[in-house]
This record gives structure tokens, C-alpha cells and sequence, in this order.
């Protein structure tokens, strides 16, 4: 056991070194930039493990054409040994040459299945590529027709966060698999990956719940607080360009003019989405908590608004502020747990 | 639509790589038909037992491609590769170590189709299918049967493409492929050319075959079955002499005695031979007859010391032979001949050619014969008693008659032109087709059914010549040739296979004496004639035989034109040795040294690759856009920008991005006015140009402007 252990960390320890070097390396010689083209900067090829058994194999028949001294063996040697170089031509012309364009910008949920998406421009035909982002899944495409064409590339985060997307290794092995070619691109993707939404009883774990507007029409009784009584609530002059949804409809039927209801601090307290005051025990469950309720409310299309820790996001609605809301959640720092 | 690709965007569709299987139905068939075009090519050396278990393979192969549950299970497959390697071992020796490993590869070629996995098991596959193609190489080398292997070698390539050209059809994957190895050819041309051609490095087995053409021992009515065969026996360029067609007699074999039935080599000679050959395999590399003498101490065998002298006035000619495989020794020369190179080949003191190793592929000699010299005057006793040889009792009747005719005549000439004579006046018959003799009965050939072909007569006559005291011996050849106009060379099939004799005449030495020439004139003038082709027709087996093309003269030129074709592929690609490749370089380069090969390999790479590039380059750039200037102007700024980590994503204009820029830059704890501004006004003027109509003056007005903006950007850009 002392022995597996120490065979690990002795791997590991040369392993991490040339990682980073090789790291270091790429990022020069390859740096990060959301349009590239391919070409033979930043192409490697190498003989696949078949390529290399197949170079065995000619030398074989090099030996049987010489020992039988069979011209047309030694012909037959010779015609593999050209052809072998002109495979490995044949495909890194697979890869060169392409022009590749990112949409760096990408969002999700944690353990969310994203896209990313890469246009690919070419001349005529490629064959049989694989695309991956290191530790991600891997897909094939077949075949790219000449012309533009829109790739997706699988990506995943298990955790929430700001990431930028390593680097995408674009591989194939077209050239009847005697040769890989292969880059690795760093096409400046930023993922921003929320957290993954965690259903909770709001109502019952904060008293709280979204104006449920799409359910109710009449308004006024529905949108009064569950917690106790009318107690916080208040009537004020209504002002020129408050909503309707506001106005105490009871009070105007009885002649007492345009009024406008308040919550108060509970109301406040509604519209308010509080970071820690979500019931959970862990940062992180708590940010998925609140990513729930954010969604919640940003489907009923109400005004909210959110404050993660000192940053208080203003009330809003729509897209935007949703965006800017979960983005703003993704970027809590999680304390680090793993420890491997 | 090309046209319209470059600017809509296409959706592809990807799969992840574990819903991709590599094996697919198309595949599969494909791998089934060249594995069955490749075993075609060797079937020829499998046994009956063999080609039945791997057809069984292939017929599973077949039903699961059918139906995927067809799979035999382990246990099945590892009876059926024990019993065929146990079947394998048994017969081992009858088939000889070659062959045996013919069988195995062959054997493990079929079983693996059964094991389809994954794509290392079509690798192997296709691996092996090329392995099974060259060792057919082995065993035939003709221009059409390698041009099909080429063939099929390439298909397997198309296999291998098809794994990864998916869901396109085969058609494209031929083509892909078949272009790639044509745009290989010329590099391996040139490697066959150039690079070194070294002797063997280890001895290897030899291929066993049964042997063609003439066999060192004969008796009545062999010959019969080689006239029936259209086979090819060897081919003779002589240059500019042209020979009469009664100066071709090829000598090959030399019979000197009869047991009653059969011709033989005499034991003597045999055994000499074989040890002579024993000294050579020691290390002791002789190859004139002088020191085959020496060596062998030999009192029968004795040639003519003036064999290698020439005289002013003798007819000396030089000419090629490439003999096919026979799986023989013995080679083909015209009287009196001398090997010019070739340490492998001999000469006897019987003035024929030996191979010291069994011709199992074309071999190619240079042979210089003195047409005029006369054969051996002296004879030994032991070779005079040997020539003299008649077994007892065989033929009471003959050896009656010899001796008559020894009494009534007083020279040896009288004896031997009476003989002629007789066979020239009595009703002798030249058939291809003679009545059957018993016991191949020599006496009553001569006296009663006196219908035979050449072997007959010169058999008989030899007979005859040693009952009246003349030194006889039996000489097996070919006669004549046929000659193709468009290659300007003799081919010799196995049809011409011819027997006559030598009788010894004191003072005149041995004198070659035809008996045919004297029965059937025109076989020794111009060779068969109708009625002879006719007969020769209904033994052959083939579908054309000679007569068929003798009478279709455009069916005739075309076979000669094939022929042709297949003489100068024999002769310069099957035949080139490292002496041809010396000479040919020296011709061409002077003096043969490394670097020069190893430059002009290079130089060949070199521009194989680039002119591969440039159809790349082409390809690829033909449906690409030519970026106008102020394009680039914009293009470069946005690179500039993404060094900076500022990326334009594709669904964003011009004015977006700028907008955005702005909103980040005056983000920034450090004021970029200066930046901003600069890349507002490029935006806008890019966008201008780019999508407005303007007149050419305006035109260059704001290219003009946008120059000097891109400059001021770019020194901005410095600071950020």
C-alpha cells in the first residue's frame, strides 16, 4: 500500500511539473483568441499507435521482398512507405486551414448539459472530427461541408462559478487512422455557470412567496401578506404612473379617492431577495436556494430585487436583470471542500 | 451553392463519441469482399481442406452481417482454430514450410473476420489482407496478376478509409483512396529505382511447386502432354540478329542412358553433379567448366577446352533469356553457349545450363553462343561405353537391325543417312496424336505402327544408333520460337518441346542428327503447320489455344501487344538486380554515390509535398472571401483588441461591439478616452463603407481616414 501510494505521488509529481510546462508552452505558442486558423503553428501530428505498427509492417515486407529478392514485394514496400507520407499530409490538410470562430460568452446552471458553440469556416470538405474540451465529453462530427457551419461542443460544470473554458482539443484521425492530428485552442470561452436551482418551500421556510399575478386577476386579496394581518399595510396618495395593480380598488369604490397600498417593511422584505437568508446551512445550498427564487419570480415577471452579501442589486424585471442577478450569484466564491 | 454555403451557416450534427460505432453495415460488406478478393489471389496454394474452413468463415462472416446473433460463441471458435492448426500440423510436411505458412496466415485471415470488435480488429484485418496479397507476390509475378494485386491492396485502403469517411458513399471512398496512391506512385517509382537493392539477409524457404516443362528422365509420350500445354517456357531477346527458325534448337537436356523404357541422366553425372553443387554451397564459388572438372576429377565429362575459343570466321551472337519458373535447374541456350553473368547458372561438360538454385521466379541470363563451334572431339571410354549402353532383351527386333545395318554399311554416316532414309521413304507418319505403343515398345513403333512424334523418332533412332556401334545419346529441348513483332523478342512456350539426338563421329566429334527433320520437314523449317496446330488444339485445355489465334489476326495482335507489354515488365521490373540498378544509375548520374540517391529521393519528397500542398492550398481557397482593405483595417484592430481579452462574438455588429468596448473600457479604473474614441470612429466608419453606397471619392476619403484612425487606435492600444 505504501508502495501504490508512493508510485501515485511519484507519478503525480512528474505528471503536474510537465503539465504546466507544457501549459505554459501552449499558452505562447497558441494564445487565447476567439477566432483562430488552423495551420501548421498550431497543427501537431503524430502517428497513430496503428501508424506505427503499419511503419513495423512495411519493414516486414522490406525483409520478405529482400530475402525473396521479389521486385514486385520491395514495389509493393515501397509504394506504403509513399503512401504513409502522403496520409500524413492527407490529414493534417484535414485540419489546416480552417477558420474557427467562438461565441465566447456562455451561461448555464451547475450540471446543466451546455453548448458551445464554434462556426467553423472552411473550403471544402473535413472529414471525421473530434471535438472535446479537456474533461469533457467528446463528439464526433463526420463530416463539415464547405462553407460556414455551426458545431455545439459539449460542456458541463459540476459547481457554480466564473470559468474560463479550457482549452478545446480538436482531434482526428482521418488518414485511414495512421496518423492523429491535433490542436488545442484556447478560444477565450467564458462560462458562467449558476448554481443548479434547489426547489424549497419558500412559504414555509420564509413566509415569503412571488405576487402570484398569473394566477390571480383581481388582485387585491392575493396580494396581501401571508404572514398575519393587514397590519403593515398602509394606503397613500396615489401618485401619476404607479401601477394599477397597486391602487385600493375598495377605497375608490367607496369615494375615498385614488389610493396606492404599501406593504411596508414586508413588502420590502418580499421584493428583497437575501442571500443569507435563505433557510439552508451551507453557502452553497443557500445560493441554490436563491437561484430558485429568482427564477420563480423571474418567470411570474414580478420586480424583485437581490443582495448577495454588500451587492445589492436594485429592484427590476426581464432578462437583463435576471442576467445580472444570477450572474451576480455565480460569482459567490464557494469555500473550497475538495481535497483530493 | 457553393456560392451560397460561404455565406449561410449550416448546423451540423455531432455525436458523442459513445454513440458512434465504427463497424458499420456498409463496412462490414466491404471488409467481406476484399478479404474474398484477397484470398482469391493466393487461392491457388491453399489445399482443398483449407480453402473449405475459411470458406466456412466467411459464409458465418456473411450471415452476421445478416443478423447480429449469428456470432459463434468462444468455445466454438476455439475448436475451429485448434482443429484447423491440428489439421495444419499433420499436413505440414507434405506442404513445406512456406506453404505451411501460407496456410497459417491464410488460415488466420479467415478466423479473425469471425472476431470484429472494434476498429483495431479492422486495422488487423487489413494488415493481414495486404500481408496475404504479398506472399502471393511470391509465387506469381506477372505484369496482370500484380497489377490486380495493386488493385486489391488499394481496396484495402478503401476499407480503412471507410471508417472514417462515414455517410459517404463508397464511390467518394474509392476515389479519395485510389487518388492518394496515385499521387504516392511517383515516390515509390523513384525508391524503386534509386534506393539499394541488397542481397537476402537469411536464407528463406522456397516456394514448392510441381515442377513445368521437361523432366530429366523420358519415356515415350511424355512429350505429348507438354505439346498440349500454351504455357509460356521463356522468352529470348537477340537483339538485331535474326535467327532461321532451324537454328533454334534450345538445348536443355542432355539423356544419356536407357533402362528399355525411360531416358536418364547416367549416374555419373548426376552424382558429380551433385557433389560439384555441394562445393559451391561450401563456399567454393566456381562457375567454369575447367574447374568443374578439376573438381569433380571427372574423366567422363570432358568439353572441349577450344569451347571458349572463337575463331575469325565463327557466328557468335549475344542474346537474353528470361525463363519462367519451372521449379527446375536446368535453363535453355542455343549450341555452343556461354553464361556472361550470373554466378548462379553453369555450364555442364554436356553444353547445357544448370541453375544452382531452382528457378522459382523469371529468372533473367545473358547467354554468348558460338553458333559455329563443333561440340566435344574427344570421348572417353567410360563415355563411349555409356553412349553405347543398350539394355538387354528390351528390343530383340531393333537391336537386330542395328546390327544389320552395322554389316551392310561401312561408315558411320552410311548407317545414320540409311536410317534417315528409311524414316524419309517408308510410310512414317508425324502425328501429335500416335496410335498407343505396349511397353512403350521402340520395335514396334519402327516396324509396325510407324506413327509418332518427334520423341518417338529420336528415341528409337538413338536406340538404333547404339545397336550398330555408334556412339547415341538422347538431347530434350525446344525448338523454334515465336516471334512478337512489338517487343522484338522469341517466346518459347512449352508446346516446342523437341527431342532429337547426337551421335559421335570420329574426327567430327558430336553431331547433332534430327530424325523429325528427316519424317516431317516443316516442324524443323518453320515449325507446326495446320494439320500439326490442329491436333495440338484438341490437346490443349486452354480456352484460345494456338490455332485459335492463328486464324484471328486481330485477336493475335492483341495477345501479342499483352505479351509485349508483360516481357518489358518482366524484364525491367521483375528482373531489375542491383547490377541493371548500377548500371542504369551510372548512366544516368556517373559515378554511383549516396548522397547523390538520398538527394534525389529528397528532391522528389520535396515537391510531392509541395505540389500536394498547392492542390490543398487551392482547394481550400477557392470559395474564400478576398478581404477588402478597409476589412482588414478592422480585422486587425479587433485582433488587436482580443490580445487584450476584447472579443467580438459572431451575432454582435460592429456598432454593438463598440458600444460594449465603451462600456467596458470606462469601466476601468484608468481612463482610455483617447482608445475609446478612436475605436467608435473606426466602428462607424468600417460600417459605412461597408454597407452604404458611396461614390468613389468618398470612398477613399474615409479608407484615407480610417488609415490614420487605425494608427492612432493602435498606439492607444499600447497603454491598455
Amino acid at each position: 500500500m505504501f508502495y501504490t501510494s508512493f508510485k501515485f505521488r511519484l507519478k503525480n509529481a512528474l505528471k503536474l511539473p510537465f503539465q504546466q510546462v507544457f501549459a505554459k508552452w501552449l499558452a505562447k505558442r497558441i494564445p487565447a483568441n476567439n477566432q483562430q486558423q488552423l495551420s501548421s503553428k498550431n497543427i501537431f501530428i503524430f502517428p497513430s499507435l496503428f501508424g506505427c505498427v503499419f511503419l513495423a509492417f512495411i519493414f516486414l515486407l522490406f525483409l520478405l521482398g529482400t530475402n525473396y529478392q521479389n521486385n514486385i514485394v520491395l514495389l509493393l514496400c515501397y509504394l506504403l512507405v509513399s503512401f504513409f507520407i502522403t496520409a500524413m499530409l492527407h490529414s493534417f490538410f484535414n485540419l489546416s486551414g480552417i477558420r474557427l470562430q467562438a461565441d465566447t460568452h456562455v451561461t448555464g446552471f451547475a450540471e446543466q448539459n451546455l453548448h458551445l458553440a464554434l462556426t467553423i469556416t472552411t473550403g471544402k470538405p473535413r472529414f471525421h472530427y473530434l471535438l472535446a474540451v479537456k474533461g469533457q465529453n467528446t463528439v464526433t462530427y463526420s463530416v463539415i461541408e464547405a462553407g460556414k457551419s455551426k458545431l455545439i461542443i459539449p460542456y458541463c460544470q459540476p459547481k457554480q462559478g466564473i470559468y474560463s473554458v479550457e482549452r478545446l482539443k480538436i482531434s482526428s484521425y482521418y488518414g485511414f487512422g495512421l496518423f492523429v492530428t491535433w490542436t488545442h485552442l484556447d478560444l477565450a470561452y467564458q462560462a458562467v455557470i449558476y448554481p443548479k436551482p434547489l426547489p424549497f418551500d419558500n412559504v414555509k421556510a420564509l413566509g415569503v412567496m412571488p405576487q402570484n399575478s398569473a394566477v390571480n386577476n383581481s388582485g387585491y386579496q392575493n396580494q396581501m401578506t401571508l404572514r398575519g394581518n393587514d397590519d403593515f399595510f398602509e394606503l397613500r396618495a396615489y401618485q401619476k404612473g404607479e401601477s394599477y395593480n397597486h391602487v385600493a380598488w375598495k377605497q375608490l369604490a367607496k369615494g375615498q379617492g385614488w389610493l396606492t397600498k404599501t406593504y411596508g417593511e414586508q413588502q420590502n422584505q418580499q421584493r428583497q431577495l437575501q442571500l443569507l437568508q435563505m433557510p439552508a446551512t451551507t453557502l452553497e445550498q443557500k445560493c441554490q436556494q436563491l437561484c430558485f427564487l429568482i427564477l420563480e419570480y423571474h418567470q411570474l415577471g414580478d420586480e424583485f430585487s437581490v443582495q448577495i452579501f454588500d451587492n445589492l442589486i436594485p429592484l427590476g424585471h426581464g432578462e437583463q436583470h435576471l442576467e445580472q442577478c444570477l450572474t451576480a450569484l455565480a460569482k459567490v466564491k464557494l469555500p473550497h471542500h475538495e481535497v483530493v | 451553392m457553393t456560392k451560397n454555403m460561404a455565406s449561410a451557416t449550416t448546423n451540423v450534427q455531432g455525436q458523442l463519441l459513445s454513440q458512434v460505432s465504427s463497424l458499420r453495415g456498409n463496412s462490414l460488406w466491404l471488409l467481406l469482399s476484399s478479404q474474398l478478393l484477397n484470398l482469391t489471389m493466393i487461392s491457388n496454394q491453399l489445399s482443398t481442406w483449407m480453402l473449405a474452413i475459411i470458406g466456412l468463415c466467411l459464409c458465418w462472416r456473411a450471415l452476421m452481417n445478416v443478423q447480429d446473433t449469428a456470432k459463434p460463441s468462444k468455445g466454438v471458435l476455439v475448436l475451429l482454430a485448434l482443429s484447423g492448426s491440428v489439421l495444419l500440423a499433420m499436413m505440414g510436411k507434405q506442404l513445406g514450410l512456406l506453404n505451411s505458412m501460407v496456410h497459417l496466415l491464410c488460415f488466420a485471415y479467415g478466423l479473425k473476420s469471425l472476431e470484429l470488435n472494434a476498429r483495431k480488429d479492422i486495422y488487423q484485418l487489413s494488415l493481414l489482407g495486404i500481408f496475404v496479397l504479398a506472399s502471393a507476390l511470391i509465387f506469381s509475378q506477372s505484369i496482370y496478376f500484380s497489377l490486380i494485386v495493386f488493385l486489391f491492396v488499394v481496396f484495402n485502403f478503401v476499407l480503412l478509409n471507410s471508417l472514417f469517411m462515414v455517410e459517404q458513399t463508397t464511390i467518394k471512398q474509392v476515389k479519395t483512396t485510389g487518388l492518394l496512391f496515385l499521387q504516392s506512385l511517383p515516390l515509390a517509382i523513384v525508391l524503386f529505382i534509386v534506393f539499394p537493392k541488397l542481397p537476402p539477409f537469411w536464407k528463406v524457404p522456397l516456394a514448392k511447386s510441381s515442377t513445368t516443362g521437361l523432366s530429366d528422365s523420358v519415356q515415350i509420350g511424355d512429350i505429348a502432354n507438354l505439346v498440349g500445354s500454351d504455357a509460356l517456357a521463356y522468352r529470348v531477346d537477340f537483339g538485331d540478329f535474326s535467327p532461321a527458325y532451324r537454328q533454334l534448337y534450345w538445348r536443355t537436356l542432355v539423356l544419356d542412358y536407357f533402362d528399355g523404357v525411360k531416358w536418364t541422366t547416367s549416374n555419373y553425372f548426376s552424382a558429380e553433379l551433385k557433389q560439384y553443387q555441394a562445393n559451391i554451397e561450401a563456399g567454393k564459388p566456381l562457375n567454369n567448366h575447367q574447374q568443374f572438372r578439376q573438381n569433380t576429377g571427372s574423366n567422363l565429362l570432358r568439353r572441349n577446352p577450344a569451347a571458349d575459343v572463337i575463331n575469325a570466321n565463327d557466328q557468335v551472337i549475344n542474346y537474353q533469356i528470361i525463363a519462367e519458373p519451372s521449379y527446375q535447374h536446368w535453363l535453355f541456350a542455343l549450341d555452343v553457349a556461354k553464361v556472361n553473368d550470373g554466378e548462379k547458372i553453369i555450364q555442364t561438360p554436356y553444353y547445357n545450363l544448370y541453375a544452382l538454385q531452382e528457378v522459382t521466379k523469371a529468372l533473367q541470363y545473358s547467354v554468348t553462343s558460338n553458333l559455329s563451334m563443333p561440340l566435344d572431339f574427344h570421348l572417353s571410354k567410360l563415355g563411349r561405353e555409356t553412349n553405347l549402353a543398350i539394355p538387354e532383351q528390351s528390343n530383340p527386333r531393333l537391336t537386330a537391325e542395328g546390327r544389320r545395318l552395322r554389316a551392310q554399311y561401312k561408315t558411320d554416316e552410311a548407317i545414320i543417312s540409311a536410317v534417315l532414309q528409311h524414316f524419309r521413304q517408308q510410310n512414317y507418319f508425324y502425328t501429335l496424336q500416335p496410335p498407343l505403343l505396349i511397353n512403350n515398345s521402340l520395335e514396334q513403333f519402327y516396324f509396325e505402327t510407324r506413327a509418332g512424334f518427334c520423341e518417338y523418332y529420336a528415341s528409337t533412332f538413338a536406340y538404333l544408333m547404339r545397336a550398330a556401334g555408334i556412339p547415341t545419346r538422347l538431347v530434350l529441348g525446344y525448338m523454334g520460337g515465336e516471334l512478337n513483332p512489338n517487343g522484338r523478342y522469341y517466346s518459347i512456350y512449352q508446346r516446342d518441346a523437341h527431342a532429337w539426338t547426337e551421335v559421335w563421329l570420329a574426327g567430327k566429334g558430336w553431331q547433332r542428327v534430327d530424325p523429325t527433320a528427316a519424317v516431317h520437314p516443316t516442324r524443323v523449317e518453320s515449325g507446326f503447320n495446320d494439320s500439326l496446330l490442329a491436333e495440338q488444339a484438341s490437346l490443349s485445355n486452354s480456352l484460345f489455344s494456338a490455332q485459335t489465334f492463328e486464324n484471328l489476326a486481330f485477336l493475335n495482335n492483341i495477345r501479342m501487344q499483352l505479351q509485349a507489354l508483360d516481357y518489358q515488365w518482366t524484364r525491367w521490373v521483375v528482373g531489375y538486380s542491383s547490377q541493371k540498378q548500377l548500371n542504369l544509375l551510372s548512366q544516368w548520374l556517373g559515378k554511383v554515390q549516396p548522397w547523390k540517391m538520398a538527394l534525389i529521393i529528397g528532391v522528389i519528397l520535396v515537391s510531392m509535398m509541395l505540389v500536394l500542398w498547392l492542390v490543398h492550398f487551392i482547394n481550400n481557397k477557392e470559395k474564400k472571401r478576398v478581404l477588402k482593405s478597409h476589412q482588414q483595417l478592422y480585422q486587425t484592430a479587433l485582433n488587436i483588441l482580443s490580445t487584450k481579452g476584447y472579443f467580438r462574438t459572431s451575432d454582435e455588429s460592429a456598432k454593438q461591439f463598440a458600444y460594449r468596448i465603451m462600456q467596458e473600457l470606462q469601466a476601468l479604473p484608468k481612463a482610455h478616452a483617447g482608445l475609446i474614441n478612436c475605436f467608435l470612429k473606426l466602428s462607424q466608419a468600417f460600417e459605412t463603407l461597408e454597407y452604404q453606397t458611396l461614390t468613389a471619392a468618398e470612398k477613399s476619403l474615409i479608407n484615407a481616414n480610417m488609415k490614420k484612425l487605425y494608427k492612432r487606435f493602435k498606439s492607444h492600444s499600447k497603454h491598455l
